[in-house]
């Protein structure tokens, strides 16, 4: 059913990987662009995960579904920091392009800020897609259960899947149904539309109401319950020496991230090469935490 | 003679959830292809959801809160990917919107959905916009988190958002209320509080 939403590679070697470290590490590169704000590592993260796709066989032609977002946010992006943003230049006597009468300008960093901002928001769509597409609804499901969450509320995604196609069969029919009574979906004013498709709502809802009964009958006599599955597949999905290891390393990333970016600075905006990286400094820290460790004389300090 | 009305399992609620969140997802991809907004990716002009999803939060309480958060990230989603931003922006927001509705309505108001005393329409009234507008500023925080609007559209947002969820819900919701709820009331999951 989900596969109609995305198609799944199953020729890919991440689609035998465990789907809890899928769903980690989806998590891990939307938190680590999250956390960058530099052009040049934002740019670096990108061409990462670029390079994954032919890496992992996964087919880069999954995300022309996306050209018409991206489009649109480039688009919302360059309108909110263009008109409404007041990034200083690099250097004190640094020219702005532009001034508005309400105050905000435009600059250099404005346009690098912007596009920084439009990469940040393509490299979550591509870590996202890159793993998604190697993820079937079983395998979200499973995910969602090895991290200890309850079978019943990973079972809501992939049973809201089944619904929602289900749903979209009915909506054909009832509109199917009410165009052959004269209503109009596709012509007309808008207001006119809206007032059609209200009209659709209603059965679509007493059907939606009857369907809780009928799925909850179903269920229960096959046994669903919201307890331990006896006939869940345990050993198949059990974490393994390495699982732990991807998670730690994927940890370790997260919070490298975050503390070079709020504790101290780097990978806040500008960033290097704009501002030179305060290497003494860095290394001047790791030698005053290192030396009380080492017994020989640390050359950082 | 009054029927006490069974106590309904947990599986009853999770298929609500679920049947929720597949009407939810389909309107919701709907309202995308349906009202797009030049400028404002995955974003419709006219939100069909909302109305739903305030009135069956009505109705189910949390559970269909529930769902609407899983409707919006899948629907959302397919259009601009299943990111954190998507979760925490439109998903959660929409799990938001509704659940302050309802706690302002029923708990505050103590109004009933029927919608046939004053007191009902001006509660119905009164709480939706407070909701829309209490979820317009989660979102627009959010985006304003992640970087995509600067703090001058923060405002204007806002008020779009308030604006345009209010207006979804007061048009397709009202009308659901009204005439679906006696309906809704005899089904073992209608619920008089929040979950």
């Amino acid at each position: 059913m989900a596969q109609m939403l995305f198609s799944t590679m199953k020729d890919s070697p991440l689609y035998k990987a465990h789907p809890s470290i899928k769903i980690i590490s989806i998590l891990a590169i939307n938190l680590i662009a999250f956390f960058m704000e530099t052009p040049a590592a934002m740019f670096l993260l990108f061409l990462t995960i670029l390079v994954a796709y032919p890496l992992f066989r996964v087919k880069i032609t999954i995300l022309k579904r996306y050209w018409y977002f991206i489009v649109i946010l480039v688009q919302a992006v360059s309108v909110s920091y263009l008109l409404g943003s007041k990034i200083p230049p690099l250097n004190p006597g640094g020219s702005i392009y532009y001034q508005f009468p309400w105050g905000t300008f435009i600059s250099q960093m404005t346009i690098v800020y912007a596009i920084t901002m439009i990469m940040r928001f393509v490299s979550m769509l591509l870590g996202s897609t890159l793993f998604i597409s190697t993820m079937d609804e079983k395998q979200i499901r499973d995910g969602f259960h090895s991290l200890r969450i309850p079978f019943s509320l990973a079972f809501l995604i992939s049973l809201s899947f089944r619904t929602m196609f289900l749903f979209l069969t009915d909506m054909d029919k009832i509109r199917n149904a009410m165009t052959l009574r004269g209503v109009r979906f596709s012509s007309g004013p808008l207001m006119g539309r809206i007032n059609a498709y209200t009209q659709t709502f209603i059965p679509l809802m007493v059907i939606g109401l009857r369907r809780i009964t009928h799925i909850t009958f179903a269920l229960e006599t096959k046994g669903f319950r919201s307890g331990k599955r006896s006939n869940f597949r345990e050993q198949d999905l059990k974490f393994k020496k390495r699982h732990y290891l991807i998670v730690a390393i994927e940890a370790c990333l997260i919070i490298a991230a975050y503390i070079l970016r709020y504790w101290f600075g780097i990978l806040s905006f500008p960033g290097w090469p704009f501002v030179p990286l305060p290497i003494s400094e860095l290394l001047g820290l790791i030698g005053t935490y290192a030396s009380p460790i080492f017994p020989f004389s640390f050359p950082f300090t | 003679m009054t029927v006490e009305k069974p106590e309904v399992g947990l599986t009853y609620k999770l298929v609500t959830t679920a049947v929720t969140a597949g009407i939810n997802a389909v309107l919701a991809l709907f309202a995308i292809i349906l009202v797009p907004i030049p400028g404002l990716p995955s974003a419709s002009g006219f939100w069909i959801p909302a109305g739903f999803y305030f009135v069956l939060t009505m109705w189910f309480g949390v559970w269909a809160a529930l769902g609407a958060l899983i409707a919006t990230f899948i629907a959302m989603g397919y259009f601009s990917g299943f990111t954190l931003h998507v979760l925490l922006d439109g998903a959660m927001g929409d799990m938001i919107a509704p659940m302050v509705c309802a706690l302002i309505f029923k708990k505050v108001f103590k109004a009933s959905p029927l919608l046939e005393k004053q007191k009902d329409w001006v509660a119905w009234i009164v709480s939706v916009p407070i909701a829309s507008l209490i979820c317009g500023i989660w979102v627009h925080s959010v985006n304003l988190a992640f970087g995509v609007i600067t703090p001058p559209f923060w405002w204007v947002g806002v008020v779009a958002y308030l604006i345009g969820d209010s207006l979804a819900v007061f048009i397709i919701g009202t009308p659901l209320l009204k005439k679906l709820t006696s309906y809704v009331q005899t089904s073992p999951v209608y619920t008089e509080g929040l979950y």
